[in-house]
């Protein structure tokens, strides 16, 4: 689907409905995705996938329709299912009229290698992968996807809006009977990712951390390489929600303008940033934003919706496609010199909010955790559950590293932190 | 569609598959929600695919279609056959072997008295804009939430092996949120009715409305009970706070392939190794954990999985000892099963069929006793209630959970309120602490609505049904915000 292609689809769908009000919105998927484990492929597939979803309203009353296909007699029908809402159901007094039309950033986040790589070039990089976890008697499992996608959103203001991009995803963890280590890239362009790479640096952490010893729980200061920041950023981050916070739900209540983490620390978003590319424009329309959410560790920006944004007279943010957070000058091995006893983590694992208020997260470290004594690193540990807050954890930063983009929740780009006084509370037996 | 099915397979294998299925989703959701003494959101999706599965070569390949017409499905079987052969590559030994299933020509649909989809939106809206009046008119409630979904899904499935199944199911849940705020503080209290493979008559059996004030009261009693103090306490847990801590600590440790090392990249892999299958000590000896896809009403009760295996019911924990693990028709053979209990399951036409949590259940205690008589031997413990934070590591191990409501226990009787309890334990220590289950007379079915696993992501659902237990000397609190 192109962009003449999409606005030919949501034109008829503006013009089969009534209401006063419609937006439309098509939403083109095409993945491919093969799956590895024990040094074979286990799951392998590809998949075509649209979405056209049409949002009606009359005066405030709103409804709310989405089918898979496109054909007129399939457009009526979804008109009519969201209209038949809108019709009876109760009103809204939120409701906010379709976005007007807008500018948007124009970016190249399209690669044609990417879109066309087979089953069999998927194939071809894992084998590389596997070889070099065989080599050194590892086991290896991951997986490798690739992608385009497309979203086109048309409304009665007069808005219309495309965008389409390709992704690209290849993990590799590497295991022993008692470690492993893992390593994931992310690429607009496929020709970017290098399996053999990935492959060497899971096997690196999974050999580094054989035979780990048990450390008691207790307060340490560790090292975090980016996957672990990213992960506890990014529960920190859906805390930035400005309502949520203003009706005094939430741990940022009170925060806006407020200095909450170390001065070193800034997080922003830019949906044109070289080196992780967000989307330009949210599912409405809206732009997604480029703006500072922390500067020079204040609380510059929290996430203002629309209803939100007029409610306090003010523009609404958009919703962020990407984070970025500011690195430092410290290499990895300068913070490890410089640590008389800490804890390196290689990354997070099923890390969740255990007090929304306190901005309290739980979660295990997991494929490659290290003891760091007098300024080097005698060797793995046994994973270990920890209980700390990101905010406190940003407050007690002591060196900001190299950046690296990764990220499950979003696209990020954000540096290895040193930080004291992180809370590990139990050990488990691996 | 039948015919187009049958084609696809023909020329599947025409192509050299050694199996081949095709599979038919028409699927319908309706979510609706309210926020504060308003309507939020009101979406009704509907999409229709289909999927080819086959093997060739000794491995899987699978290819998936919005688009219905013989040209895509003559696309998306060369596509298949074409990713099976690139998948084969990297084959070792025979590669996939499927372990046997009868041929199945049947129709199977869930129990749906008054279909949700016929039920107005608005008559929805308004009962919970109804709870949602009586939970803001209590004093402290500064936020109410609530929300209904419906699925219905109807499947096809053909093989090349002769079976023909035809099902549907209709999923209907409900939840209500009740948010206070207050002393610098905002504590929630929820109330969700067993989500179930029903219809509308499930929403209405779960009395919305006469929840909702009860619920109120309960968050505003939260926010000014004291934290929960550290240390080695008695458990006693309701079953809708258990049927998380099943699923996490005994459903998906079960999952073969997650245990012969399928989901190591992502969801990780369990502790209950296959050498312990028959002879490891998972629990106390009063623990029984049955799996149970033929439950009524059950969130797994499909009538077959997405390998076309008919649904079953079999033992996971016998008498304490680990007895059994949830298969599919690739991985059981690896504990030397001849038949699948029939755990595949895809969330649509566009996804691959993985191993999925059954309908997993703790069976009630065979003793007559009450929740009343648990409590009564408790000298320091929590009574738990409800959802709320969770973790555990990646071979299922060590896990942490919150809950959403917590009573203190002293001296044999449930007092105060109390909040932001968690407690932590390692998997097989825990059940192993179990040393109470109540009878049948209190054990109740509470499901799962969004379980996520799988690389592509998945989500499904499932059932865990409980009695209320008791567990010794567990490492309670030791996090809170002080």
């Amino acid at each position: 689907v192109n962009e003449q292609s999409a606005k030919e689809t949501l034109g008829r769908v503006l013009k089969a409905s009534k209401a006063e009000q419609v937006s439309a919105r098509l939403n083109m998927f095409h993945q491919a995705s093969t799956r590895y484990s024990n040094n074979v492929i286990t799951q392998n597939l590809e998949r075509k996938r649209m979405t056209l979803t049409v949002r009606v309203a009359f005066g405030n009353r709103e409804g709310v329709a989405s089918t898979g296909e496109t054909s007129d007699s399939a457009i009526a029908g979804v008109v009519k299912r969201a209209e038949d809402i809108a019709t009876v159901v109760q009103p809204n007094p939120e409701h906010m009229p379709p976005v007007e039309p807008r500018e948007y950033l124009k970016f190249g986040a399209y690669h044609r290698a990417t879109a066309e790589c087979t089953a069999a070039r998927r194939a071809e990089m894992i084998r590389a992968a596997a070889s070099i976890c065989e080599k050194s008697r590892l086991s290896a499992a991951g997986s490798f996807h690739t992608g385009e996608e497309a979203m086109a959103v048309m409304n009665s203001a007069g808005l219309f809006a495309f965008n389409s991009h390709t992704n690209s995803r290849f993990s590799c963890t590497a295991i022993s009977e008692d470690s492993s280590g893992k390593s994931e890239v992310s690429n607009e362009d496929v020709t970017r990712i290098n399996p053999e790479s990935i492959a060497s640096f899971a096997v690196d952490r999974a050999v580094m951390s054989r035979s780990p010893r048990e450390i008691e729980p207790g307060q340490y200061t560790v090292i975090l390489e980016p996957p672990a920041v990213a992960e506890i950023l990014a529960f920190m981050m859906w805390g930035f929600d400005a309502r949520a916070a203003h009706e005094g739900r939430s741990f940022m209540s009170g925060k806006e303008g407020v200095k909450m983490v170390h001065a070193s620390v800034n997080i922003h978003s830019r949906p044109g940033h070289e080196m992780v590319p967000g989307r330009p424009f949210n599912e409405d329309g809206l732009p997604c934003p480029e703006m500072h959410w922390v500067r020079a560790g204040v609380v510059e920006n929290l996430h203002y919706g629309r209803y939100w944004a007029r409610k306090c007279g003010r523009a609404p943010t958009g919703y962020p496609s990407n984070l970025i957070m500011d690195g430092g000058k410290a290499t990895l091995d300068e913070m490890i010199a410089s640590t008389k006893r800490g804890v390196l983590v290689s990354r997070f694992w099923y890390v969740r909010h255990v007090d929304w208020m306190a901005m309290l997260l739980t979660g295990m470290t997991r494929d490659g955790t290290f003891l760091i004594e007098d300024g080097r690193i005698v060797g793995g540990v046994r994973n270990m559950r920890f209980n700390d807050s990101p905010a406190r954890l940003l407050g007690a930063v002591e060196m900001l590293g190299p950046q690296r983009r990764c990220g499950e929740w979003f696209e990020m780009l954000v540096p290895t932190i040193k930080a004291s006084g992180f809370n590990f509370t139990s050990k488990t037996r691996f | 569609l039948k015919q187009l099915m049958l084609a696809g397979i023909a020329e599947a294998k025409r192509l050299g598959a050694s199996y081949a299925d095709v599979r038919f989703v028409r699927s319908r959701a309706q979510f609706v929600s309210t926020e504060d003494d308003h309507v939020q959101r009101v979406d009704d999706s509907e999409n229709f695919g289909f999927g080819v599965r086959v093997i060739a070569g000794g491995s899987w390949g699978f290819s998936g279609c919005g688009v219905v017409s013989e040209e895509e499905m003559s696309r998306a079987v060369r596509q298949a056959i074409e990713i099976a052969r690139a998948s084969a590559t990297l084959r070792k030994g025979e590669g996939v072997v499927l372990v046997p299933e009868e041929v199945h020509v049947d129709k199977w649909s869930s129990p749906c008295v008054k279909n949700p989809f016929e039920v107005s939106v608005a008559d929805k809206v308004g009962i919970m804009l109804k709870c949602a009046g009586k939970i803001l008119a209590v004093k402290g409630i500064k936020k109410a939430t609530s929300f209904m979904q419906f699925n219905a899904v109807s499947r096809q499935i053909a093989t090349s092996e002769g079976t023909f199944v035809e099902t549907s199911y209709v999923n209907s849940a409900s939840s209500l949120q009740a948010t206070a705020v207050g002393n610098g503080d905002a504590q929630t209290r929820y109330y969700a009715p067993p989500p179930q493979s029903r219809g509308y008559e499930s929403i209405e059996d779960g009395r919305l409305e006469d929840n909702a004030e009860r619920i109120a009261r309960q968050a505003v009693e939260k926010i000014n009970a004291p934290t929960c103090s550290a240390g080695q306490k008695d458990l006693v847990l309701d079953p809708d706070h258990l049927a998380l801590t099943i699923h996490e600590s005994v459903g998906h440790a079960t999952e073969l392939d997650r245990v012969l090392g399928m989901e190591e990249s992502l969801a990780g892999r369990s502790f209950a190794t296959i050498e312990k299958l028959g002879d490891f000590r998972y629990g106390s000896p009063i623990v029984n954990f049955v799996a149970n896809n033929t439950l009524t009403g059950g969130l797994a009760s499909t009538g077959y999985d997405d390998d076309a295996v008919a649904c079953q019911c079999w033992d996971i924990i016998r008498d304490g000892i680990l007895s059994g693990y949830i298969t599919n028709r690739e991985v059981a053979q690896a504990i030397g099963a001849t038949r699948s209990t029939g755990g595949n399951r895809a969330d649509g036409w566009w996804s691959i069929p993985i191993i999925r949590q059954p309908n997993l259940c703790l069976m009630p205690g065979k003793e007559k006793i009450t929740p009343e008589e648990l409590i009564s031997d408790v000298k320091d413990g929590v009574y738990i209630e409800g959802t709320g934070s969770f973790s555990i590591d990646q071979m299922r191990l060590n896990f942490q959970f919150g809950g959403d409501a917590f009573w203190e226990i002293r001296n044999g009787k449930r007092t105060r309120m109390l909040k932001n309890v968690t407690y932590q334990s390692i998997t097989p220590e825990f059940w192993g602490s179990c040393d109470a289950i109540c009878d049948e007379r209190f054990w109740r079915q509470y499901g799962i609505l969004d379980c996520g696993k799988g690389d592509p992501s998945q989500r499904a659902q499932m059932t865990h049904g409980a009695a209320p237990a008791r567990f010794r000397n567990v490492n309670v609190g030791g996090v809170a915000r002080e």
